[in-house]
């Protein structure tokens, strides 16, 4: 357990001992996060763990979907938005002036709320990202990488006879598998996903959360989810935020059996929230 | 639709330390009853060790119900799974515990070689010992017929045990210095009869998880 076992107002996260399964790939230190005149996240410190997935959860407004954004740096695009603190990749820092934003983006992919897949084909879709970064761009060798990724993403199947389709005539569900293997498609280290399911039905819902699982081990993902369960179901680590704060991180089955703190535990039994 | 769910291997893992717990339970009881026909000190002694090994298979199976009923939020049949398989592990908790018992009478047999053990235990043992296994073995086969058939033997099993009473009140008189190893007799009868009504729960945690019907003490509350 990573907090000091009081709600107290000075809430202190202990680091959690250096060991096997506590590797950070990511590491937010004392993250602010300013829209203008609005704190939207207050003194963040959060580690996105290699292997695992993180689940980000908290009441709307709390601040998770800002925080998850900063982690490759989306916010640079909001004029009004102001970021303040470390983040770190490899323990590098990603506001480095020699950091490309783009390689970074590609080292820390992400998956929208909304499946958004680019109006061209189900194979063009995949093979964007490869082919702008350079890593192949025609032939087998790219054959390859779309075929893999869309494996990978559970939706070579369903899709392999139609991979001159247009990606926008799938359904939802397989939009959002097509997100997905298009950002493993440039072999990201963290994938950040920001309620991939909440446009979905529960069968394509579930199909994605199996698919999170399967993911975990060779990326770290870090995923904002208003479900709680979906919280429960795919993540090793829960970060409970509130109110811009991060109230208490740690395990998903400590934080879901015997939470540390009042906030947590008022919120994920559905008395506030 | 051929898809994995999250929930599946959790189940497994519940199921496959069930069964676990199980075997033990079934080799515990096997043991304790081996140490009074053999009189066997050493015997009785490995049944408290054993025991030990019921117990932390409890705990553990305490911790991944309450992790699963926690993170899983189980459903319909996967609910019914998860809270019969608690159910079930404390009924086979306490047949650890009352094969220690036995063990202990059968200890106290052992000082006493000479005195001869009433043969209607050994049925009484024999027939246990057989619906225990047919209740586990219902569900480990997922078969609620055998499971069904347990609850009908229940009353037998109390008949036999009333009869083992009876006969050793009635050698009492006859010859009272044995008096503290016919107490010991009665002790391990009542101690079966027990292992027979955790028999008959786990039964009932079947059929609840095959049937969605909860059975127990059916016959007292339909009155």
């Amino acid at each position: 357990m990573l907090l000091a076992p009081s709600d107290s107002e000075a809430e202190v996260i202990v680091p959690e001992p250096s060991t096997e399964e506590f590797r950070p790939k990511m590491n937010a230190t004392a993250v602010d996060v300013y829209y203008g005149d609005t704190h939207a996240v207050k003194k963040v410190d959060l580690p996105i763990l290699e292997g695992d997935v993180t689940a980000l959860i908290g009441p709307s407004g709390c601040g998770k979907s800002t925080l998850l954004r900063c982690f490759n740096r989306m916010n640079d695009a909001i004029a009004a938005c102001r970021v303040e603190g470390e983040i770190t990749l490899e323990g590098r820092s990603i506001f480095d002036a020699e950091i490309d934003v783009v390689e970074l983006r590609a080292r820390v992919g992400m998956v929208f709320q909304k499946p958004n897949p680019f109006p061209k084909s189900v194979y063009d879709n995949v093979a964007y990202g490869p082919r702008i970064h350079g890593i192949a761009r025609k032939g087998p060798e790219m054959d390859a990488i779309v075929a893999s990724s869309l494996e990978r993403a559970g939706l070579w199947q369903e899709v392999k006879d139609r991979l001159q389709e247009s990606g926008t005539a799938l359904s939802g569900g397989q939009q959002q598998r097509l997100c997905i293997a298009r950002a493993i498609a440039v072999d990201p280290e963290v994938i950040l996903m920001d309620e991939p399911c909440s446009a979905l039905d529960p069968i394509a819902t579930a199909k994605i959360e199996e698919l999170i699982c399967e993911l975990r081990g060779r990326f770290a993902i870090a995923i904002v989810t208003h479900n709680m369960q979906q919280a429960a179901r795919v993540s090793q680590r829960t970060a409970f935020f509130h109110l811009g704060e991060l109230v208490e991180y740690g395990r998903t089955e400590d934080i879901f059996t015997n939470p540390v703190q009042e906030r947590t535990r008022d919120y994920i039994t559905g008395r506030y929230g | 639709m051929d898809m994995v769910r999250v929930f599946d291997p959790v189940l497994i893992e519940l199921r496959e330390t069930l069964l676990r717990m199980a075997g033990r339970a079934e080799a515990i009881l096997e043991k304790s009853l081996r140490s009074v026909w053999e009189r066997d000190l050493a015997l009785a002694a490995e049944v408290a060790r054993d025991d030990l090994d019921i117990d932390r298979l409890d705990v553990e199976i305490d911790d991944k119900v309450l992790k699963a009923l926690a993170l899983q939020a189980p459903v319909a049949g996967d609910l019914r799974e998860v809270v019969a398989i608690k159910m079930i592990a404390n009924d086979l908790e306490r047949i650890g515990d009352l094969a220690r018992n036995i063990a202990k009478s059968g200890a106290h047999l052992a000082g006493q070689p000479m005195i001869a053990i009433d043969p209607m235990l050994a049925l009484l043992a024999s027939d246990t010992q057989q619906i225990l296994q047919r209740a586990l073995d219902s569900f480990s086969r997922s078969d609620v017929e055998a499971a069904r058939s347990v609850l009908d033997e229940d009353d037998r099993i109390d008949a036999q045990e009333d009869a083992v009473i009876a006969s050793v009140l009635r050698e009492i008189p006859e010859s009272p210095s044995t008096a503290a190893e016919a107490v010991d007799v009665i002790l391990i009868a009542k101690n079966l009869e027990r292992v027979g009504d955790h028999a008959t729960n786990i039964a009932e945690g079947v059929i609840l998880i095959f049937e969605a019907r909860n059975v127990k003490h059916a016959s007292k509350l339909a009155v």
